[in-house]
């Protein structure tokens, strides 16, 4: 067992960010390894891609857009399926049996880390913040607790490994360009099984593109301050200035005023945005786990006791009616 | 339908967590445990299932020490059928001696449904449902806002990142539930009394070593400073301004 094997994702025809978040720490890995760094990619890759690619320090690229039948027909891989792209993944450790397996935490990193861990008998690690490898094995650190703690943990030599990397907590460096050498694989998901795989019948957008919190620099949030769904308009404008994705405390969504998508906390997604604007939010311990790791706190709240204030790097007293509006008034004037 | 639903207890949201001395264990003396919140919303699932089909039957199983039963005890309280306590000294870490110990039990029994958190909020590992999915041969869907069941088929809505899959299956099936648009009833004092007296299944684990993941420590995560207020009202905001611009520079 050697080498790396990271496993990147597509989203609009792009490779993610958190993709490359992964090559980055694949390619440190490799060096101070000095094993070979392969990646894979499930689905249709353009050409722009791959040239983006090659600054990335892969040696091998593996491409699987395909299934093959039992009786070797093609067909074109369309839609997440799990189980198909367990087989995809699994097909390419069985060439290279490679030691350590990267995913971003993202859902279809979370989704397939797992099944790959489970289906090769390898350690698994998930969301982890840091890595570095020492002679007892891969060390990494994660938070727990919902981030109240973080561990760290050893991934022993003697066992291959698979973790995933919790988004937006690597830096993402290019490397002089290189020419992986280019494989393309085929899943092998017989009709049969095919058959009784779930299957993926339709995507739901929300009505307006929306950036999502977990992938956004920017969040702006409003809690139940904000007194009326409609009232989320404010708080809509701002983010819309500020291309930021709208956040919301459990109160609101719990009220149905906003979607579950956008709740941040211990129940919601656990974001860590640059900047992280709370609006009417008392910050309670389960919000405040959701976001503490935001890079710049600001918070806006009438009660200069409200909780939130504590852990904010800036705070400003008083009417959100007020303030937020202005605040957007203030930022669409450039400096 | 025969439904099973995997809980685990773990510490009250609210609480604080502190570490102990040996810094690889946390305090045990300060802290409530809970049902995990995500598989709460499984449960209160459940329970709507069975109310709209009274042939359902639900099953609640946990693996942990003895302090569980009580969780166990709540929801047949609130209407589960069966309990099965599988029993531990201690909360077991590793998360895929967990998976093989559940999964073993899991297919003792043929269920449908199969309802796990999407993840616990101790450890958050977000693992374990999908790896019995695995081990056992029974397709999982994972992160679940909500579901449906007609005629032995399953419609499901994984949340992802911006969007909202549907996925379509037939039954049996694993889900993970992601926060759903129920929260779990509260049990009556009268059920609460009666589910005491139920017996719970327990069955004694014999804690099967993996020491393929070491912890060498845990630690708290670098404190925040407190910050500072920069004023009141509308007037402050020209201040916040500059601050974002000229000394952050993050906007
Ligand atoms: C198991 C569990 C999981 C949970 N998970 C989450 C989670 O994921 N995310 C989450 O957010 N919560 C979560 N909670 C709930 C959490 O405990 C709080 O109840 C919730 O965060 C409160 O939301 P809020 O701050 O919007 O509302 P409130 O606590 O009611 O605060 C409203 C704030 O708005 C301020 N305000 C009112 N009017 C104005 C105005 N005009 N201008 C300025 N300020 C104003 C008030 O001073 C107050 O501070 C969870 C709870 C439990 C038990
Ligand atoms: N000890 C356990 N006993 C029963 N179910 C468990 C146990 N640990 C985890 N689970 C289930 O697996 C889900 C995911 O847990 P995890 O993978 O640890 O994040 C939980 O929400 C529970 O449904």
């Amino acid at each position: 067992m050697t080498g790396i094997l990271s496993v990147l994702e597509l989203k609009n025809d792009e490779v993610t960010n958190s993709s490359l978040e992964v090559l980055t720490e694949a390619k440190k890995i490799a060096t101070e390894k000095k094993q070979d760094n392969n990646a894979i990619v499930i689905g249709e890759i353009n050409n722009n891609n791959v040239e983006k690619l090659k600054e990335y320090g892969i040696n091998s690229l593996f491409i699987c857009s395909t299934n093959t039948n039992k009786d070797g027909r093609i067909t074109l891989l369309s839609g997440y399926s799990p189980e198909i792209y367990t087989m995809a993944i699994s097909s390419v450790i069985e060439i290279i049996k490679p030691e350590i397996i990267i995913f971003s935490g993202t859902s279809v990193g979370k989704d397939l880390a797992p099944r790959i861990a489970v289906n090769n008998e390898y350690s698994i690690a998930t969301d982890c913040i840091s890595i570095s490898v020492k002679p007892e094995g891969l060390e990494v650190k994660r938070p727990i607790y919902a981030g109240k703690i973080i561990e760290t943990v050893i991934l022993k030599t003697n066992n291959p490994k698979v973790i995933s990397l919790k988004i937006n907590s690597f830096n993402i460096k290019k490397q002089s360009v290189n020419e992986p050498k280019i494989k393309s694989i085929s899943s092998n998901v017989s009709e049969n099984v095919i058959q009784h795989l779930p299957v993926l019948k339709e995507t739901i957008f929300p009505e307006r593109k929306t950036l999502d919190v977990s992938e956004a620099s920017i969040i702006v949030s409003g809690g139940r301050g904000m007194k009326d769904p409609k009232n989320f308009n404010i708080i809509e404008e701002l983010a819309n200035t500020l291309n930021a994705a709208v956040g919301a405390s459990r109160a609101v969504v719990d009220a149905g005023w906003r979607p579950h998508s956008e709740q941040v906390g211990q129940t919601g997604k656990i974001v860590s945005p640059n900047l992280y604007i709370a609006c009417g939010i008392s910050g309670a311990v389960q919000h405040q786990v959701g976001m503490i790791n935001s890079k710049c706190i600001v918070a806006i709240n009438k009660d200069k006791n409200a909780p939130i204030f504590k852990f904010s790097d800036y705070g400003i007293v008083g009417d959100l009616f007020e303030i937020v509006p202005e605040l957007t008034k203030k930022l669409k004037v450039k400096n | 339908m025969k439904i099973l639903i995997c809980i685990k207890q773990v510490p009250d949201t609210a609480t604080k967590i502190k570490i102990s001395e040996n810094k690889k264990t946390i305090e045990q003396t300060s802290i409530k445990y809970e049902i995990n919140p995500y598989d709460e919303y499984a449960i209160e699932e459940a329970l709507r299932l069975k109310e709209n089909d009274p042939n359902t039957t639900i099953t609640v199983m946990s693996l942990g020490p003895e302090r569980v039963k009580q969780s166990l005890t709540k929801i047949i309280a609130i209407g589960a059928d069966n309990a099965i306590h599988l029993k531990t000294n201690e909360d077991i870490k590793n998360s895929f001696v967990v998976a093989k110990i559940l999964a073993n039990e899991i297919k003792k029994e043929r269920y449908d449904l199969i309802l796990f958190g999407k993840k616990s909020v101790d450890q958050d590992n977000n693992q374990i449902g999908i790896m019995i999915g695995e081990i056992n041969q029974i397709p999982c869907i994972s992160n679940c806002t909500e579901f449906k069941i007609n005629n032995n088929t399953i419609t499901a809505h994984r949340e992802i990142e911006g969007a909202i899959q549907i996925f379509e299956s037939k039954l049996p099936i694993i889900i993970t539930q992601e926060k759903g648009k129920n929260e779990l009833r509260y049990p009556s004092l009268r059920n609460l009394m009666a589910a005491k007296k139920k017996t719970i299944e327990s069955i004694d684990i014999v804690e099967q070593i993996n020491d393929d993941i070491e912890l060498i420590k845990l630690e708290y995560p670098p404190v925040r400073k407190e910050g500072k207020i920069i004023g009141e009202g509308k007037e402050a905001v020209s201040e916040l301004v500059r601050i974002l611009r000229e000394e952050r520079k993050i906007i």
